[in-house]
This record gives structure tokens, sequence and C-alpha cells, in this order.
């Protein structure tokens, strides 16, 4: 079964190599790109019940302009209990700091924190969650 | 009827003298004594149990002169019983007698030399009270004055009488000595010629809150004004004494030294001062650091992994196409890179203290360099700007960083204009107390401030990459306004074009 992958990363660049990371990785599901978090979030809005469209796994950026990683997350945290299929969330972010790594330790919800750059290994380590 | 009769008898022809006498000796309050000229009793009213506890009968043919007080025998043998007998009037005099419980109490006698008118005989009369409780009291009163006066001189603390006028009536060696003067020199001054003018006016309402008699007494810490000029420091406490109408005779003041305490008061302050200046300049630091760190992650290392990201999909591209897409990338993500490298350099020049050096900026000279340097985008989008700086002139800032901020407003403005209608940016400057306020309008699309009004300030990804301008961001525009002492606000609606509000310290010892 291939994974179904979602993006939300406002860097253009990042986007273009994440997803030729992700193709040369050999997933050939197309993956779920969004620049702005508002707009990922109005689509899990409307495809709550839609198991097919759901992604499996979520790679979210922190920094964003409007809305940031974790406010995203405070509104995904609200509606995703009704999903009718489990999501994984990793944190992406180029930031070291320790008061951010803190802060997604304290979320449930997410699997792991990414360190940028994104690399095929570190696409591989996050996969390996769904099978578990 | 014969009840009747008598009684009107005895209203009409009235008692005899015999019985009125006795009437007025009994009840009567005085002792009422006839002597033989040498002091001999001869007649001792009956009342005299009362008063000095012997009955007359045990007095009829003794002398006074056997109990009065030995220490006064000599006195009253010259100065009241021999002028009697010279025939002088109006003797008074006032003496210890022998109760008859062996305490001698003090009598008060009024004394006349009465001469029998047939026989020529001379016998003294003389009529006594009690004046013991009167006489204590004025001996307490007297002794207590000892007291005070022994107090007064020899206490260590300076101690100064003043009267209502305020004048010095008295004053002690401790006060004398504390302004180096004599304390013959000090009476008689008034105490504001030897107070300093600080905080006179202050001492002076307590004063006449005492003089109201809204209060009895008051501390004060004041300045004296010493012999040589200098002033010296002093805590006051002033106690008012009242007569029985409530109005002050005199005003008893306590002047303890505090010049040394204070002097080390306000060497502690300064040192304080010093030691809050440099943790304010260490939390500053401290959050610039936190500020460069955020900058430094998100700025410089997102770029950074962007190329080492696109130089491994380099390598492992066989693709010419590809290769040419990473490349064009690679352009981008290099000029992004030197974009924000020189900003961060700019931000650090700024930053550097010795580089902000607050001085007197003209507005309009300022904002009108960065007209200039923006000229050409100001033309393509057919922006109108209007600037009216005759409101306040100039703001206490340095001038390299206020045309920063209009770099990064004007470039703000010029993005999010609205397409829809012209763009029109207004730039004002008035006086708010004692700061000068800028006021930055435009009439593009507004920021929609319910959602995002605690991010505006923050410091974004949008940190410039797609823009020309060399802005710094709007958080570190606040940071660095309220380092210095001034604040920025923003007002907007969606839609409606958006007000940026920069207030400036008048001047600022942050740094």
């Amino acid at each position: 079964m291939t994974p179904k992958i979602c993006v939300i990363d406002d860097d253009t660049i990042y986007q273009f190599t994440t997803k030729k990371i992700i193709s040369n990785a050999g997933i050939k599901e197309d993956v779920l790109l969004f620049s702005d978090a508002e707009n990922a979030l109005e689509f899990f809005h409307k495809e709550s019940q839609n198991k097919d469209k759901l992604p499996d796994i979520i790679f979210l950026d922190i920094n964003m302009p409007f809305m940031d990683g974790w406010q995203f997350l405070d509104a995904y945290g609200k509606i995703s209990p009704t999903f009718p299929k489990p999501i994984v969330i990793f944190l992406v972010s180029s930031s070291v700091d320790e008061a951010d790594t803190d802060r997604a330790a304290k979320i449930p919800m997410i699997s792991g924190y990414i360190f940028k750059p994104f690399t095929k290994e570190k696409l591989l380590d996050s996969l390996a969650h769904l099978q578990s | 009827m014969d009840n009747q009769k008598e009684s009107e008898k005895n209203l009409s022809v009235g008692l005899p003298d015999s019985e009125i006498l006795h009437l007025l000796t009994t009840i009567s309050r005085e002792l009422v004594c006839l002597h033989e000229p040498d002091g001999t009793y001869i007649y001792v009213s009956p009342n005299s149990e009362k008063i000095i506890g012997y009955k007359s009968e045990e007095l009829i043919g003794k002398n006074p002169y056997d109990y009065f007080h030995p220490d006064e025998k000599r006195l009253i043998q010259e100065r009241s019983h021999q002028p009697l007998l010279r025939g002088e009037e109006n003797i008074h005099s006032t003496f210890r007698f022998l109760h008859k419980d062996g305490r001698y109490i003090w009598l008060q006698s009024d004394n006349s030399l009465t001469i029998h008118p047939t026989t020529g005989k001379k016998y003294l009369h003389t009529s006594s009270r009690d004046i013991s409780e009167k006489i204590n009291t004025e001996a307490n009163l007297a002794l207590a004055e000892r007291r005070f006066k022994t107090l007064f001189h020899d206490s260590p603390i300076g101690l100064v009488l003043t009267g209502g006028h305020g004048y010095i009536d008295e004053t002690n060696e401790a006060f004398a000595r504390f302004l180096g003067y004599q304390n013959y020199e000090v009476v008689g001054k008034h105490f504001t010629e030897i107070s300093s003018d600080d905080g006179l006016e202050e001492n002076l309402k307590y004063r006449d809150e005492v003089q109201k008699g809204i209060i009895d007494n008051y501390s004060i810490e004041k300045q004296y004004i010493h012999k040589s000029g200098k002033k010296v420091w002093a805590y006051l406490t002033v106690t008012v004494l009242r007569d029985d109408l409530g109005h002050p005779i005199h005003y008893l003041a306590q002047i303890i030294d505090i010049n040394e305490r204070k002097k080390n008061e306000t060497l502690l302050r300064e040192k304080n001062d010093r030691l809050r200046a440099a943790t304010n300049s260490y939390l500053t630091q401290n959050k610039q650091l936190q500020a460069y760190n955020q900058i430094i992650s998100h700025h410089l290392r997102a770029p950074v992994s962007n190329l080492r990201s696109l130089l491994d999909l380099m390598k492992e591209s066989d693709q010419l196409k590809e290769v040419k897409e990473i490349e064009s990338h690679l352009e981008n993500v290099t000029e992004n890179l030197e974009t924000v490298l020189s900003e961060l350099i700019t931000t650090l020049k700024i930053q550097n203290s010795d580089q902000f050096q607050p001085e007197p900026v003209n507005i309009q000279l300022s904002f009108d360099n960065v007209l200039r340097l923006l000229n050409g985008e100001i033309k393509s989008k057919q922006a109108e700007v209007q600037s009216n700086f005759s409101g306040a002139n100039t703001v206490y800032f340095s001038k390299d960083f206020l045309e920063t901020i209009f770099l990064h407003l004007l470039g703000n403005s010029l993005r999010y204009a609205d397409p829809n209608r012209k763009l029109r940016i207004s730039v004002e400057s008035f006086p708010i107390g004692t700061q000068t306020a800028i006021s930055f309008s435009d009439n593009g699309i507004g920021i929609d401030l319910e959602r995002y009004g605690d991010q505006i300030f923050q410091l974004r990804k949008t940190f410039h990459r797609h823009i020309s301008g060399k802005g710094l961001g709007l958080f570190l525009i606040k940071y660095k306004m309220e380092s210095v002492g001034g604040r920025i606000e923003v007002r907007s609606k969606p839609g409606e074009g958006a007000t940026f509000l920069m207030y400036f310290p008048e001047r600022s010892d942050a740094e």
C-alpha cells in the first residue's frame, strides 16, 4: 500500500525538493501540497469523512505566515477525532530551538520532529511509523 | 401655733452672732485662730480637727512654733510674725505645719494685728487654709520642669523649642553642634533661616495643619543649613503643646542627624540604578540574542537546508531538464541568502549600541531620502504619497533606523496595495505629551487583526524573501522602538487599509 503524504509548508523550494525526494523514494502517489495552513485546514474540514482523500501522514512546517504549525494543530485537533482513519503527524522545522522541540514533545498528536533539511532517510524513518 | 411663733421670732430677730460664728467656724474650711503676740493660741475654731487634726482644746495655750516645719521657723519669724507686730498689713504666709497624723501640710494664712479697743492689748489674728494639694502639684510641675530642662539640655538628640511664630526660644547643645553653631547663635533665629529651601514647603504645610489643629505632631526628613553653608539631612519630629483652648503655645522639635544615612542611601540608590541599568541592558541584550537566534534559525538555516537538499538532488539527477530546474532554484535560494545576510548585517549595525546614537532627526529629510529610494516602485504603482511633518519636525532617534522603518512601511504599503483602487499613502507627525508620534496610513488591502493581530509584529517567514526592499521586519522595528522607550501600534481592518502609529520618546537613556 502506498502511503498518501501531505506536506504543509510555505517555502516553495522546500516543496520542490521534498516532492522530488518522495518521488525518488519510489512513492508514486501524488503529494497533497499546501503553502498555507488555512487552506490545508479547509481541506481537512471538507474531506473529514472521505477516507480516500485523507492522507496517512502529514509533514507540517512550524513557521508559516498567518497560521503557523501550532495554530494549525490546535484547529486540526478539534476535528481529527472524527476522521475515519489515523493520521501520523511530523513537525518539520529549520529551528533547533529547544522551546519548539519541548513544545512538540508535549503534544500527543505529534509522532516526531524533523530538522530540515528533509532527506530520503528521514522520509523512510517517518514512514516506518505507519507500519506500527 | 407656739412653734410657728418661735420660728417667726427667729426669722425676724435672726441668729445671735455667736451662733453664726459657730456655724461659720464649723462649716468653713478656714481655720480661724487668735494668738498672743508671741503666737500662743487663745482661740482655735472648732473645725480645726478637720484641717490640722487637733481639737481646739489641744492647741489652746500651745505655741504654733512647735508645729512649724523646722526649716521655716526662722522664715516665719522674720517674714510674717515680726512685720505683723510692727503693724504691717497684708501679711500672707505659706508654710508647713505638723498635722496630728505626723505629716506636714501646707497652710496659707492671712494674718492681721488687732488691738483691743479698751485694754489696748495686741492680739494676732490668723485665718489659714490647707493648700497642700495645690503646692504639691506646683512642686511636681517645678520638678518636672527641672527634669525637662536637664533632659532638654543634656539630650544627645537635637531639641528645639519654638513659639507659634516659628522663632526659636530655646535649643540644646546637640542641635547647635549639629549645625556648627553655639546655642546662643541659634536662639532667636526663625526656623526657616536654618532650613534648606528643599522640602520647606512640606514642612510649612504640616506646621499649618498643626496650627489649624488638624494634627498634633508630624515627622519629616528635611535638610538644614549648616553654619558652613552645606546642607545636612535630619529626621525631624515636631510635637505641639496647646493651651486649654487648643492654640499651639510651643512646638518641641526633635532633630536626629541622618546625614550619613542619607549619603549612603544616595550612594546605594545610584549603585542600584546602575545595577538596574546594567540588568536592563543585559535583558535587552538577551532579548536581542533570542531575536537573532530566531532570525538565524529561520532565515539562515532554512535557505541553507534548501541549498543542501537542492545539491543532493542535483547529485542524484541524470536528467538535464531537472538539473536546469534545480539550478534556477539554487539561484533563488542564493539570492535570498544574500538578502537575509545583508539585512542581518544592517540590523546588527543598528543594534550595536555604538551605532545607535539617538539624536534629533529631521523627519522630513529622512522621509524624502526613503521616497527617493523607492521612487521607481511608487511611480510604477502610480501611488500617491502625502506627508505632513509640520506638527513635529524632529524625533530623538537614530537617523538610519528611522529611514529603515520608513523603508519597511512604504515597502509594505506598496506590496499590499488594493488592486481595485489607487494606492494612497499618508504620513504625519504630531506631538503627544512629551513624545512625538508619527502615523503612517495606507488604503491597501489591510490586515485582519482579529485573526492575526498578535502575529503581525512577530518574526515570520515572510521576511522579505520576495521583496526588493531591505526591511527589517515589523518585529525588529517593534523591538527596537521598545528598547529605546518608544512603541509601535497598528490599526487596520481588511479592505480598509492600515495605520501604523509610532511613538518616539522625548529623550532616551535606554541603550
